[in-house]
C-alpha cells in the first residue's frame, strides 16, 4: 500500500481506494449491460485525450482537454459504456501518455468515469430514447454538466480535503464556482453532436464525430499555448516601455506599480467592470509615456497627457489612451488636454488623476520634497475634492488607499 | 477613423467603392425586411443575435484583419428561412459593434455583409442542387459563394491597402483562411441536413444557434490568441510610438518606416511570417534611443565625435531591450544590424553584404528614405524622388541595390529606363527599317501564294474537272523542296542570301507570269512550271529564314521567327478568303498577274534593305557542293543540341501526315460536310495563329527544347484525339490544339537552331531542317495514308498520334535531358 500510493496521507489512500472499488464495483456491475463496440470505441477515444496535455487556461487555472468530451460521452451513450469506457480509457491513457503513477492513473479514472457515468444517466432520465427532441435534448445537456460538475468536483475536493486537511465543503464549493463558464460552452456541442448522431441512425456517427473533436483537441491546446505566451510577451514590452519611462524619470517604475494597484481597487469599489479594470491597470502603468517625449511643451495637444493618449491610441482596447489622456484634467474644468469638467472626464482618468496625486504625496515626489503619512495625504486630497479631483472618487480611494495600506503599516 | 487616433491606418478602404455597395446593400435590405417582416421575426432575431456574439469573436490573422466565423448561422439561415430572414438578421447584427467602432467601417462591413448574402442566394437560385440532398448542397453553394466573394474582397484588400502582389495575396488568403473556410462549410452543411431529417419549428432555430455556440466553442482558443497576439502588437507599438515620441521631429517615425519595410519586404518576394519580422524589425529599429540623451537626437546641425559615440550606442541597447522580450528575440539582431552598411563600413559590428541580415538592410535604406523626406531642424524634407536617387547614389556602397530597386517598386515609382529590358515586340522589331522592308515583302509574297494556290486549284479543278489533277497539281507544287532543300541550303550558304532572294522573286515572278498560257495549251507543261516555281520557292524561303540574323540581334531572333510564323498564318486566312473573291471577279490570267506582281515587290523590298551587300555570308573556303552538305549533316550530328533537335523533328513531324488524314476522317469517318471541313481546317489555322501571337509575347522564354518535345507531345495527343472523335465540337477542338502544338514546334525549333549555329552554316542548317521535314511528313503520308485506307481513318490517326507521341518521348528521354542549350544571350555567329 505504501509503495503504491508513494506518500499520502492514510485517510486520503483510504479514500482513494475506496473510490476506485467503488468504481471497480459498478463496472463489474455494468458489463453485461454493455455494447462492447461503443465501449472499445469510447475507451480508445479516451486513452487518445491522454495524448493532449492540459494546459493553463486563460479564464484561470489548468484545462484538462477532455472535459468537453466527456459531456458529448454522457449525452450520446448510456451509463454503462460511458462508466467504462470514460474511466478505463482515461486510466490507460494517463497511464500510457503521461506517464502518471498508477494510483493518480487510477483514482483520476474513478473520479472521471464515476460522475460521467452519473451525468449520463441523468440526461437519460430527461431525455430517454432516440431519436430525441430538441428541446429534451438542451435540458439533458445542461443537468449532465451539473451532475458531472457536481460529482466530479466533490471526488476530487474530498481528496484534497483528506491529503491538504481543509474543511471539504469550503473546497467543494469553490472548486464547483470554478471554470462555469467554458464547462457550459461544452454543452451546445454535446446537444448537436447528439442531435447528428441520433439521426444519422447509427453508432458509428456519433463516434467518428466525438473522436474527430478529440483530434481537434491538440489544436486547442497549442492555440492556449501560444495564447500563453503572447500574454507574457505583452507584459515583457509593457516591462521594456516602463524601464524606458525609467530611464527617463528615475523612480517611475515603482511609482507606477503603486499607482496601478490603488486604481484598480478604487475601480473596484467604484463598480468598474473587468474589461475597465485591467485597461486601467495598464493606463496607470504606463501614464506617464507622454514624459519621453521630453518637457511639456506650450500647446495642449503637447501635454504629455494628449502625447501619452496618442501613443496609447495603438492599444484594440480605446480606453486606455482615453483614461491616459484624462489623467490631468481638473473636476472644475480647468485641466489639461481639454479643459474637460465633471463627468465629461472618464471616470478611469478621475481616479488616476486621484492616485497619482495620492502616490505623489505619499512618496513625497515633487512639491512635497519627503514622504507623508496617510493621513497628511487623506487631507491633502480632501482639499482637492471638488476643484481638483472627483469627491465620489477620492473617498473611494482613501477608503481603499486605507485598506492597502492597513497590513503594511498599522494603525499609527 | 479620429478614435485611433494620429495612428489610424491611411487608408481604410473597405471593399472597391463602398459607397455603391452601401446603396446596392440598402436596397436589397429594405426588400429583405419587407419581406422578412411578415412571418419571421424569430428568425431574424436569432439570427442577428447570434451573428453579432460570432462577430465579437473573430479569428485574427495577420495581415489579414479579422476573420469572423459568422458564416455558421448565416448560411443555415439563408437555406433554412430564406435570403429575407437571413440578410435582414446579418444586418442587424453590426449594430452592436457601432458602439466600439467607427461607424462608416461597421456600415462597410454590414453592406459587404448583404451583399455577399444576396449574391449567395442568387447563387442558389441559378445552380438548384435536385434530389435528396437539396438543401444540403444549397448550404454549400452559398458557403462556397460567400466565401468566394469574401476571399476576393480580402484580397482587394490586401492589394490596396498592404501592397500585396494579386496572386501572393490569394495564394496567401488561401493558405491562411481555407482551414476556417472548411470549418464553415462543413458545419452549415452539416447543421442544414440535421434540420431537414426531421424540421421541426423549434428545431429550425434552435439547432443553427446550437450549432453557432459549438463552432465558437471549438474556435475559442484561437479567437482568445488572436486578441492577446493584437495587443502585443499594440504594446510593440507602443514602445515604437515612446521613442518616436522622445524625438518629436520623427513623429510616427517608427510606423511609417515598419509600413514601408513591410511593402518593400512584399517586393523582394518574402514569404508573409517574414514579412513580419521586418515589419517588427521597422517598427523598433530605433528603441534603443530611449536610452539616449533626448538632447543629442534633438541637435540641429552635426554632432560631436562624444555625441556621435552616444547614438551609435543606440544599436546595441536597441538589441537588449528588444531581447529582454522572449517572443522578440529573432528581431534583437535585425535591430542590432540595422545600421551596418552594405560595404561593411556601418556600425556596430563592420558586416557586409549578406552577412547583413536582409531585414537590416530593409530597415537601413528605408529609415534614410524616411530621414530625406521628412522635416528635419536644420532642413525641410526632400521630394521622394530626390530621395529615391539619393539612395540609388549610395546603392551599393551604403545600401543593398536589391533593396533600394525594390524600393523604388514598392513606392510605385517606375524603374529607370536601362533597368527594364525591353522584351522585343513587333515595334522593336519593325523600327529597324532592314527588318521592316524584309517582312513587308515577304507578307506581300506570302499573301500572293496563298492566293495563287486558291486560284491553281480552282483552275485545275476547272480545267481538268478531276480531283486527281488537282492533286497531282499540288504534289508539283511542293515536291521540289524535298529534293532539292540542302542543295538549296548548301547554295544559299556559298551565294549572299539577298541576291538569292531577289533572284528567286524575280524567277518566280516569270514563271507565275507563264503559267496562264502554259496550262491553258498542255497541262503537263503547267505542271513542269509548277515544279520549276516550287524550286524557286524553295531556295527563296531557306534564303530568307538564313537572312533573317543579318537583319536582327540574336535577342530578338525569336520574336522575329514568331512575327514571320504569324504573318504566314494571317497571310494564308487573307489569302485563301481574297483568292476566292478575286478569283471571281478579275478572272484566273489577272490573278496570276497579280501574284507575280508581288513577287516584283518582294524583290523590290528585298533590294531596297539598307545592308551591304553579301553581309552575314562567312567565308567559306571554296568547295564542292557535295562537300558542304555532307558538313551541314556532319554539324548537326555532331552537335548534341542540333541532334536533339533534328531527332525530334524526325519523329515529331510524322503527325504532319494529319493533312492527309483529315479529309478523310471528317468527312468519311464523321460524316461531316464540306463547311465543317472548311471550319475545322480554320480552327486549325486559328491554333497556329493564337500559338504564334502568345510565343511572340513570351519572347525567346519558349526557345527550349523541353517546350519543343512537350509541344510535340501536344500534337502527337491532338492527333489521336482527332482521330477518336466523331463529334463536331471535338473535331474542331483537336485540330486547334494540333495548329496550336505544330506552330509552336516550329518556332521554338527554328529559334533555337538559328540562335545555336555560327552564321556561315545557318543557310545549310535550316535546308536540312527543310529536310528532315519534308522526309518525315513524305514517310507518314505514305504509312498511315495506307493504313486509313486499309483500317479507318479514326485508327489511322490514333496510330500516328501514337507512333509520333512514343518516339519523341523515346527520343526526348533518350538524350533530350543530356543536351546543354546553349543560352540566347550567350556570344555567338549568328547576329554580325
Amino acid at each position: 500500500m505504501p509503495e503504491l500510493f508513494g506518500a499520502l496521507p492514510r485517510a486520503t489512500q483510504r479514500f482513494c481506494a475506496a473510490c476506485v472499488l467503488l468504481y471497480l464495483a459498478t463496472a463489474a456491475w455494468a458489463l453485461p449491460h454493455t455494447d462492447p463496440g461503443v465501449a472499445a470505441g469510447l475507451t480508445a477515444i479516451f486513452a487518445a485525450t491522454g495524448l493532449v496535455r492540459p494546459v493553463a487556461s486563460p479564464f484561470g487555472g489548468i484545462t484538462d482537454p477532455n472535459i468537453g468530451v466527456i459531456i458529448v460521452a454522457a449525452l450520446l451513450w448510456r451509463p454503462p459504456e460511458v462508466l467504462l469506457g470514460v474511466g478505463i480509457g482515461s486510466f490507460i491513457g494517463l497511464l500510457a501518455f503521461r506517464r502518471t503513477e498508477l494510483w493518480r492513473a487510477a483514482i483520476n479514472g474513478a473520479g472521471w468515469g464515476l460522475p460521467a457515468a452519473a451525468s449520463a444517466a441523468a440526461a437519460q432520465l430527461v431525455s430517454p430514447a432516440a431519436p430525441r427532441g430538441i428541446a429534451p435534448l438542451i435540458l439533458g445537456a445542461a443537468i449532465a454538466v451539473a451532475t458531472y460538475r457536481s460529482a466530479n468536483t466533490a471526488i476530487f475536493a474530498a481528496y484534497r480535503s483528506t491529503r491538504f486537511g481543509r474543511p471539504l465543503m469550503p473546497e467543494w464549493l469553490q472548486t464547483m464556482a470554478f471554470q462555469w463558464p467554458s464547462q457550459l460552452l461544452s454543452a451546445p456541442l454535446a446537444v448537436v453532436l447528439a442531435l447528428v448522431s441520433d439521426r444519422a441512425d447509427t453508432t458509428w456517427a456519433g463516434l467518428g464525430f466525438t473522436g474527430l473533436y478529440v483530434v481537434a483537441l491538440p489544436l486547442a491546446r497549442q492555440e492556449y499555448a501560444y495564447y500563453n505566451r503572447s500574454r507574457e510577451m505583452l507584459d515583457e514590452t509593457v516591462e521594456a516601455v516602463v524601464r524606458a519611462l525609467e530611464g527617463a524619470d528615475p523612480g517611475a517604475r515603482e511609482h507606477g506599480d503603486r499607482v496601478s494597484a490603488l486604481a484598480a481597487e478604487t475601480g473596484r469599489r467604484l463598480g468598474m467592470s473587468e474589461h475597465r479594470l485591467t485597461a486601467l491597470r495598464l493606463a496607470a502603468l504606463l501614464h506617464d509615456v507622454g514624459l519621453l517625449a521630453g518637457q511639456d511643451a506650450e500647446t495642449p495637444e503637447e501635454h504629455h497627457a494628449a502625447i501619452g493618449g496618442r501613443v496609447l491610441a495603438q492599444f484594440p482596447d480605446p480606453l486606455i489612451g482615453e483614461f491616459v489622456r484624462g489623467h490631468h484634467e481638473r473636476w472644475d474644468g480647468e485641466g489639461l488636454p481639454g479643459h474637460l469638467r465633471g463627468a465629461a472626464i472618464p471616470l478611469g482618468s478621475r481616479i488616476l488623476a486621484a492616485a497619482e496625486l495620492y502616490d505623489t504625496a505619499r512618496a513625497g515626489l515633487g512639491p512635497f520634497g519627503g514622504p507623508r503619512s496617510h493621513e497628511e495625504a487623506a487631507e491633502y486630497l480632501a482639499s482637492l475634492a471638488g476643484t481638483v479631483l472627483d469627491p465620489r472618487v477620492v473617498t473611494a480611494l482613501l477608503q481603499a488607499a486605507s485598506d492597502l495600506d492597513s497590513p503594511l503599516t498599522g494603525p499609527p | 477613423m479620429t478614435a485611433y487616433g494620429l495612428w489610424s491606418r491611411q487608408t481604410e478602404r473597405g471593399v472597391v467603392l463602398p459607397e455603391i455597395l452601401g446603396a446596392v446593400a440598402i436596397l436589397i435590405l429594405v426588400a429583405a425586411i419587407r419581406i422578412a417582416a411578415a412571418a419571421q421575426v424569430p428568425a431574424v432575431i436569432i439570427v442577428a443575435i447570434a451573428t453579432a456574439v460570432l462577430d465579437r469573436f473573430p479569428i485574427y490573422l495577420d495581415p489579414i484583419g479579422e476573420l469572423p466565423l459568422s458564416g455558421v448561422i448565416t448560411i443555415p439561415t439563408l437555406v433554412l428561412f430564406g435570403w429575407p430572414a437571413a440578410v435582414t438578421g446579418a444586418a442587424l447584427a453590426v449594430v452592436p459593434s457601432l458602439f466600439a467602432r467607427p461607424a462608416r467601417a461597421v456600415l462597410t462591413d454590414g453592406a459587404d455583409r448583404v451583399i455577399r448574402l444576396a449574391a449567395a442566394a442568387v447563387a442558389v437560385a441559378a445552380a438548384p442542387i435536385p434530389g435528396p440532398y437539396a438543401e444540403v448542397g444549397a448550404a454549400i453553394v452559398a458557403a462556397v459563394t460567400t466565401v468566394t466573394l469574401r476571399m476576393l474582397a480580402m484580397a482587394v484588400r490586401l492589394h490596396l491597402d498592404e501592397g500585396i502582389a494579386w496572386s501572393r495575396a490569394l495564394s496567401y488568403l488561401a493558405a491562411a483562411t481555407s482551414l476556417h473556410h472548411v470549418v464553415v462549410l462543413v458545419v452549415s452543411a452539416v447543421t442544414v441536413w440535421t434540420v431537414v431529417q426531421d424540421p421541426s419549428p423549434a428545431d429550425r432555430l434552435l439547432v443553427p444557434t446550437l450549432a453557432a455556440a459549438a463552432t465558437l466553442q471549438l474556435y475559442l482558443p484561437r479567437v482568445l490568441r488572436g486578441q492577446e497576439q493584437r495587443r502585443v502588437l499594440a504594446a510593440v507599438s507602443v514602445l515604437a510610438a515612446a521613442v518616436d515620441a522622445k524625438d518629436s521631429y520623427t513623429a510616427d517615425h517608427s510606423q511609417s518606416v515598419a509600413r514601408l519595410c513591410q511593402r518593400v519586404a512584399r517586393v523582394l518576394g518574402l514569404a508573409e511570417p517574414e514579412v513580419h519580422k521586418v515589419y517588427l524589425g521597422g517598427l523598433l529599429h530605433d528603441v534603443g534611443k530611449t536610452v539616449v540623451p533626448p538632447e543629442a537626437l534633438r541637435k540641429a546641425g552635426p554632432l560631436t565625435p562624444e555625441e556621435m559615440e552616444v547614438v551609435r550606442s543606440h544599436a546595441d541597447a536597441g538589441a537588449r531591450i528588444v531581447r529582454s522580450i522572449q517572443g522578440l528575440a529573432e528581431i534583437a539582431p535585425i535591430v542590432e544590424a540595422s545600421h551596418e552598411r552594405f560595404d561593411g563600413a556601418g556600425y556596430p559590428r563592420g558586416l557586409a553584404g549578406d552577412d547583413i541580415p536582409l531585414a537590416s538592410r530593409i530597415i537601413l535604406a528605408v529609415d534614410a528614405y524616411n530621414a530625406i523626406t521628412t522635416d528635419r531642424p536644420y532642413r525641410p524634407g526632400r521630394p521622394p524622388a530626390v530621395a529615391v536617387r539619393e539612395l540609388e547614389a549610395h546603392a551599393g556602397t551604403q545600401f543593398d541595390p536589391r533593396v533600394v530597386r525594390a524600393l523604388r517598386a514598392a513606392l510605385g515609382m517606375p524603374g529607370p529606363p536601362r533597368e527594364a529590358p525591353a522584351r522585343p515586340t513587333w515595334a522593336t522589331l519593325l523600327r529597324r527599317p532592314a527588318f521592316t522592308l524584309l517582312w513587308a515583302g515577304e507578307m506581300v509574297s506570302f499573301v500572293g501564294d496563298n492566293i495563287f494556290f486558291v486560284a491553281l486549284t480552282l483552275w485545275v479543278l476547272k480545267l481538268t474537272g478531276s480531283a486527281t489533277m488537282v492533286a497531282a497539281a499540288l504534289v508539283a507544287a511542293t515536291i521540289g523542296q524535298g529534293l532539292l532543300g540542302l542543295l538549296a541550303g548548301a547554295l544559299a550558304d556559298r551565294t549572299d542570301r539577298r541576291a538569292v532572294v531577289i533572284a528567286t522573286d524575280i524567277g518566280r515572278a516569270a514563271v507565275v507570269a507563264a503559267l496562264p498560257l502554259a496550262l491553258t495549251r498542255s497541262i503537263p507543261a503547267g505542271f513542269g512550271l509548277l515544279v520549276i516555281l516550287n524550286v524557286g520557292t524553295v531556295f527563296f524561303r531557306t534564303a530568307i529564314f538564313a537572312l533573317i540574323p543579318s537583319v536582327v540581334p540574336r535577342d530578338e531572333l525569336a520574336t522575329a521567327n514568331a512575327l514571320f510564323q504569324t504573318t504566314q498564318r494571317v497571310a494564308e486566312i487573307v489569302g485563301g478568303v481574297a483568292g476566292g473573291a478575286l478569283v471571281l471577279r478579275l478572272g484566273f490570267h489577272l490573278v496570276f498577274y497579280l501574284d507575280a506582281a508581288t513577287f516584283i515587290v518582294s524583290a523590290a523590298c528585298v533590294g531596297l534593305m539598307p545592308l551591304a551587300w553579301r553581309a552575314g555570308l562567312g567565308v567559306a573556303p571554296p568547295q564542292r557542293l557535295s562537300a558542304d552538305i555532307a558538313e551541314g549533316l556532319r554539324y548537326i550530328w555532331q552537335v548534341p543540341l542540333h541532334r536533339l533537335l533534328a531527332l525530334l523533328a524526325v519523329t515529331g513531324y510524322l503527325t504532319l501526315a494529319f493533312d492527309a488524314l483529315q479529309a478523310p476522317m471528317v468527312v468519311k469517318a464523321a460524316g461531316l460536310s464540306a463547311v465543317a471541313y472548311g471550319a475545322i481546317n480554320s480552327a486549325l489555322g486559328a491554333g497556329k495563329l493564337v500559338a504564334a501571337t502568345v510565343l511572340i509575347a513570351g519572347g525567346k522564354r519558349w526557345a527550349t527544347t523541353s517546350f519543343v518535345a512537350a509541344m510535340f507531345l501536344v500534337t502527337a495527343i491532338a492527333t489521336a484525339l482527332f482521330g477518336s472523335t466523331t463529334r463536331y465540337p471535338a473535331l474542331l477542338a483537336a485540330a486547334f490544339l494540333f495548329g496550336v502544338g505544330n506552330v509552336s514546334t516550329y518556332i521554338a525549333n527554328a529559334t533555337l537552331s538559328l540562335a545555336n549555329v555560327p552564321s556561315e552554316l545557318s543557310g545549310r542548317l535550316m535546308a536540312s531542317r527543310q529536310v528532315f521535314i519534308n522526309g518525315t511528313t513524305l514517310v507518314g503520308m505514305l504509312v498511315f495514308g495506307r493504313l486509313a485506307d486499309a483500317a479507318g481513318p479514326p485508327t489511322a490517326l490514333i496510330a500516328l498520334g501514337a507512333t509520333a507521341g512514343f518516339g519523341v518521348a523515346a527520343v526526348w528521354l533518350g538524350m533530350g535531358r543530356h543536351v546543354e542549350e546553349r543560352a540566347l544571350s550567350a556570344p555567338g555567329g549568328a547576329a554580325e
